[in-house]
C-alpha cells in the first residue's frame, strides 16, 4: 500500500494514496492514558464541539453545511484502546472528480473548524451548546441499560475485575457529568489540544505531498511528546474456580457471556494463533459452538466467540432460552475442553486461514478498513496487510493446540430473562 | 446479454434472462477484490394467501413461514452444511427475509465458480422433514425473543400493527410463537413449489467478475436441472383503507425513557400528474426538510428540552401506502405531538432547501456506487419493485422542481395518522 507518515511536530500525519474509491476518508485521533475520572468529560467534549463552532452557531447550521459539502459524513466518538482513551473524529467526502467544485480544501476546513475553532466566549464553552450536549449524554447514561447487550458486557467486565477501567460505563456517570461546567470543559479541551497525542489518517486519491501541504498550512499546533507506553494490558492471574454471576433482568431472552483468560501468550499467539483458535471455536456458523449449541441442541439463535487482543480475553457471547443456562454452559465448557484435547482438524485450520486471507482482501475494498489497519499498526503494533498475509500461514496445528491448553474460564455472567430461575 | 449504463455513477449493468425464466444481473467492478452475489425470490412475509402451484384454491399459510423457509433452505439432504461450504472457501453466507422478498447471499473474493454453483444448488434443492422442521422452531423462537428485547424493534412492530388493517405488513416478518409452532413441512413445500421457480427469482452479482463468464457458469448450472413449467402466481389481494387501524396505542417495554411516535399513513395513488418515483422523492424530501436533522422544529424541540437527541425520521414503503414515522424519546408526549401536528399544517418549504436536498441525494448515489453491497441492493430493489433496473435516477432527481413540489403538497393528504407510545 502506498503509505507514508509525516512528522508534523505536534502530530503525525499518516497518508495513504488510493485511486480505487470515489471518496476520501479522514480520521483525526486524540489519545491519552485512560482514567476513570476523565470518562465523562472526555465523552462530553466531542459532543459539545459538534453542537456549534465559531462559524456555525448551531448543530443545524453545521449539518446544513455538511449537505452543502455534498453530503459529507462527519462523526465523533470516544473509545478505550487498552490503556488509552481515544477521542476520534471521522469524515468521509466525495473526491474532486465527483463534485462540481474542488471539495478537498473545503472539507478539511470544515473538519478543522469543528475541532480547532470551538464556540468559546471568555474562555468558557458556549453554555447553550454545552447544555444541549450534556442533556443527550445524561439521557444516554440513563438508558444505557435499555440495551441488554451493551449492559451485559459492562457487567461482565465489572465481575472480571471491578478496578479495571473496562468495568466502568464508557459514558461515565451522571454524578461526574453534573460536576462539569463550561469552564472546566474548556480547560480540559485546552489540555487535550496541547498535550494529547494526535494522529491524523487520510486515504485519498491526491498526492501525499498535497495532503501534507494542506495540513501543514491549516493545522498548526505546539509540539508535544508522544506516549510511549504500550496499549496492551497484561493481567497476572486467572481464577482457579470460575466465578458465575447471575442477574435478573426484565427481558424475554437471557444473555450469557463467558470470559476466558490465558496463561502468558506470545505476541505471535495474540496476533495470529488466537484468530485461528477463535474461528474454530466460535467464529461463525461453521464453528464448534454454533454447530453444537444452536444447530444440534436448538438452545440459542446466536453464539460466537471473539478474542480481545488488547487485554487477551476470549469472550463467548450467546442469547439463550432462560431455562437453558446449565445445558448451554455445559456444552460450551465441553467444546473448550475438546479444543484443548486437540479435537479439531488441520482442515479447519486451513479454513480459518482462507477466511482470514479473504477478510484481508475485503479490507482492501474499503477505505475506512484500510485506514483502520494503519490505526492498529500505530496503536497495537499490528502488522501491515502484506505481512499479515504471510504470517497467518505460519500457524500450525501444534500452535493452536498449545494455545487451546492455555485457556481458562474465568468469569461467567448471565443476564437472566423470562420467568425461570437460572438454576432450573 | 443486455447492457445499460447508469448515468453519472460509472456503472454498467449487464443482464440476461435464461431459458427457465431466471433473470440474471451483473455489475462488474474491477477495482475491488470482493464479489457479492444474491439470489432472491419475489416471496415475502406478506404473501401468505395464494393458490399453490398445481392446485386450484387459495390457501392461507401461517405467519412467519417465509422466514422459516429461509432458515430451512440451509438444510441439505446429503448433510452438507451451507455455512461450512462457504466458510471453507473463506466466504460469508447469509440470508434475509422482508415483507416482499427473500434473499440468499454469499460474499467472498475467491472460489467464485464453486460458490455461485453452490448458492444455486442449495436454494434449488429443498429438504424438509418433520424432524428438521420441528428442530428449527426452538431457534426461531429464540430469534423472536431477541427482537422482543429490542425496544426499537418492539415499537416498530406495534406501529405497523396500529397502522394497517388488511395489508400484511401489519404482522411481524418472523410471525408469532403460535404461528411458528404450527408450521409443517407440507406448508413449506407449498410455498417453495409456488415461489421458488426460477422465473420468480433474480440473481444479482456485483464485484470483481466478468459478465460473460458469469452467464456461462450460471447457464450451465441451470441447464442441468429440470423445473416444472412456469406458472403465473396468484396471490390474494387486499384493499387497504386510508384510515389507520388504531388511533392510539400504548405498549410497555423495559426502558427508562418513553419513546413517542406519530406515523402518517399516506396514499400516493391519489396524487395526479407526477410519476411515482418522483412522488416518493418529493415525499421523502418534505419529511426530511420538515423533521430531519436540518429542520427548525428539531432544533426548537431540543432547545425547549422536549427532546434531547432530536426526531428520528424513518419511512416504510408498504406498496398500498407509504408510512412516515416520527419518533422521539421524551417525557413530554403532549408537547412533542402537538409540535409535530402543528408543523404538519403547513408543509411548504423554500426552494433552496429543495435544491440542497437534491444535491445530497445525488451525492448519496455516488457513495452507493462505491459499494458492491449497496449496488447489489439497488438492483434487487428496483427489480422486485419495478420489474427492471432504473437507469435514470440521476435525471429524475435533477428534474425535481419547486413548482411540481408545490403541486404535490397541494394534493397530499396527511390526515391519517396513528400514535404509538412505548413506556415502562
Amino acid at each position: 500500500m502506498n503509505y507514508q507518515v509525516y512528522n508534523m511536530g505536534a502530530y503525525r500525519l499518516h497518508c495513504v494514496r488510493s485511486t480505487n474509491f470515489k471518496k476520501t476518508n479522514v480520521m483525526i485521533n486524540f489519545k491519552r492514558k485512560a482514567t476513570k475520572k476523565e470518562l465523562s468529560i472526555r465523552t462530553l467534549l466531542p459532543r459539545v464541539l459538534m453542537e456549534s463552532s465559531k462559524k456555525y452557531k448551531t448543530a443545524r447550521e453545521m449539518i446544513i453545511e455538511t449537505e452543502n459539502l455534498y453530503n459529507l459524513y462527519f462523526k465523533s466518538n470516544c473509545y478505550l484502546s487498552g490503556n488509552y482513551n481515544i477521542m476520534s473524529f471521522e469524515a468521509t467526502f466525495l473526491n474532486n472528480d465527483y463534485t462540481e467544485e474542488s471539495l478537498f480544501d473545503d472539507a478539511i476546513d470544515f473538519i478543522l473548524e469543528i475541532i480547532n475553532n470551538p464556540n468559546i466566549e471568555k474562555r468558557v464553552f458556549n453554555e447553550k451548546s454545552f447544555n444541549l450536549a450534556k442533556e443527550i449524554l445524561k439521557e444516554e447514561i440513563d438508558t444505557f441499560k435499555d440495551d441488554p447487550n451493551r449492559y451485559s458486557y459492562m457487567r461482565l467486565f465489572k465481575e472480571i475485575d471491578k478496578r479495571s477501567i473496562y468495568a466502568s460505563c464508557i459514558l461515565g456517570t451522571k454524578r461526574e457529568l453534573e460536576r462539569i461546567t463550561p469552564r472546566k470543559l474548556y480547560n480540559y479541551y485546552k489540555s487535550v489540544i496541547e498535550h494529547d497525542q494526535i494522529d491524523i489518517f487520510v486515504i485519498s486519491p491526491l498526492d501525499k505531498e498535497t495532503v501534507q501541504k494542506t495540513f501543514a498550512e491549516k493545522l498548526v499546533l505546539n509540539d508535544r511528546k508522544p506516549f510511549i507506553d504500550s496499549h496492551y494490558i497484561y493481567y497476572e492471574d486467572y481464577r482457579k474456580r470460575t466465578k458465575i454471576v447471575c442477574e435478573k433482568g426484565d427481558y424475554e431472552q437471557s444473555k450469557l457471556l463467558v470470559a476466558c483468560k490465558f496463561d502468558l501468550l506470545t505476541p505471535f499467539e495474540i496476533k495470529y494463533v488466537s484468530l485461528v483458535y477463535s474461528y474454530i471455536l466460535g467464529g461463525g456458523p461453521s464453528s464448534k459452538l454454533f454447530q453444537t449449541v444452536r444447530e444440534k441442541n436448538s438452545l440459542c439463535y446466536s453464539i460466537s466467540s471473539s478474542f480481545k487482543p488488547l487485554n487477551q480475553y476470549l469472550i463467548i457471547s450467546s442469547g439463550i432460552n432462560p431455562d437453558s443456562f446449565k445445558k448451554a454452559f455445559k456444552l460450551i465448557k465441553k467444546e473448550i475442553k475438546n479444543m484443548a484435547k486437540g479435537e479439531f482438524s488441520v482442515d479447519k485450520i486451513e479454513e480459518a486461514k482462507v477466511t482470514f486471507l479473504a477478510g484481508l482482501q475485503e479490507i482492501k475494498d474499503s477505505p475506512s478498513s484500510i485506514l483502520n489497519t494503519y490505526v492498529s499498526h500505530e496503536y497495537m503494533d499490528a502488522d501491515f496487510i502484506e505481512e499479515r498475509e504471510q504470517k497467518i500461514q505460519e500457524v500450525t496445528y501444534d500452535m493452536v493446540l498449545a494455545f487451546a491448553k492455555k485457556v481458562h474460564i474465568d468469569t461467567v455472567y448471565i443476564l437472566q430473562g423470562g420467568e425461570e430461575d437460572a438454576e432450573n | 446479454m443486455q447492457k445499460i449504463s447508469l448515468k453519472k455513477i460509472d456503472l454498467d449493468v449487464f443482464s440476461e434472462t435464461l431459458s427457465n425464466g431466471l433473470k440474471v444481473y451483473i455489475v462488474p467492478k474491477k477495482e475491488v477484490n470482493n464479489i457479492y452475489a444474491t439470489f432472491t425470490t419475489d416471496f415475502g412475509s406478506n404473501d401468505i394467501e395464494f393458490i399453490p402451484n398445481g392446485k386450484q384454491d387459495y390457501i392461507k399459510v401461517p405467519l412467519g413461514i417465509t422466514h422459516f423457509l429461509e432458515h430451512k433452505m440451509f438444510e441439505q439432504e446429503d448433510g452438507t452444511d451451507a455455512f461450512n461450504f462457504f466458510g471453507e472457501r473463506g466466504s460469508d453466507a447469509n440470508a434475509n427475509t422482508n415483507n416482499i422478498k427473500t434473499t440468499y447471499l454469499f460474499s467472498g473474493p475467491n472460489f467464485f465458480e464453486d460458490n455461485i454453483n453452490f448458492l444455486l444448488d442449495y436454494v434449488q434443492s429443498p429438504y424438509f422433514t418433520d424432524e428438521n422442521v420441528e428442530k428449527e422452531k426452538g431457534i426461531i423462537i429464540q430469534e423472536m425473543k431477541m427482537y422482543q428485547d429490542d425496544p426499537y424493534s418492539k415499537l416498530y412492530d406495534a406501529i405497523l400493527d396500529a397502522t394497517f388493517i388488511n395489508n400484511k405488513t401489519k404482522y411481524p416478518i418472523i410471525g408469532t410463537e403460535e404461528s411458528v409452532n404450527s408450521i409443517t413441512k407440507e406448508d413449506l413445500y407449498d410455498c417453495y413449489n409456488t415461489f421458488y421457480h426460477p422465473s420468480n427469482m433474480v440473481l444479482v452479482i456485483t464485484g470483481n467478475v466478468d459478465p460473460e463468464e458469469v452467464i456461462k457458469i450460471v447457464s450451465a448450472n441451470q441447464d442441468n436441472k429440470k423445473f416444472k413449467k412456469e406458472q403465473k402466481i396468484d396471490i390474494k389481494e387486499y384493499d387497504e383503507p386510508n384510515e389507520v387501524a388504531i388511533k392510539k396505542k400504548v405498549i410497555s417495554a423495559n426502558i427508562n425513557l418513553p419513546k413517542v411516535s406519530i406515523t402518517y399513513k399516506i396514499n400516493l395513488k391519489n396524487i395526479k400528474n407526477i410519476p411515482i418515483r418522483k412522488k416518493l422523492l418529493y415525499l421523502s424530501i418534505l419529511f426530511d426538510v420538515k423533521f430531519g436533522v436540518t429542520s427548525l422544529i428539531n432544533e426548537q424541540m431540543r432547545e425547549q428540552k422536549i427532546l434531547s437527541s432530536g426526531i428520528d425520521v424513518s419511512s416504510v414503503d408498504a406498496d398500498s401506502h407509504i408510512l412516515f414515522i416520527l419518533m422521539g424519546e421524551t417525557n413530554k408526549e403532549t408537547e412533542f405531538l402537538d409540535a409535530i401536528k402543528k408543523e404538519m399544517l403547513d408543509l411548504n418549504i423554500i426552494e433552496s432547501e429543495l435544491e440542497r436536498k437534491k444535491k445530497t441525494i445525488i451525492s448519496s448515489m455516488i457513495y452507493m456506487s462505491d459499494s458492491i453491497t449497496r449496488i447489489n441492493h439497488k438492483v434487487i430493489g428496483d427489480y422486485i419493485k419495478y420489474g427492471n433496473i432504473i437507469e435514470n435516477n440521476y435525471d429524475e432527481v435533477k428534474s425535481l422542481n419547486y413548482e411540481e413540489l408545490n403541486d404535490f403538497i397541494k394534493q397530499l393528504d396527511t390526515s391519517n395518522y396513528t400514535i404509538v407510545v412505548e413506556d415502562k
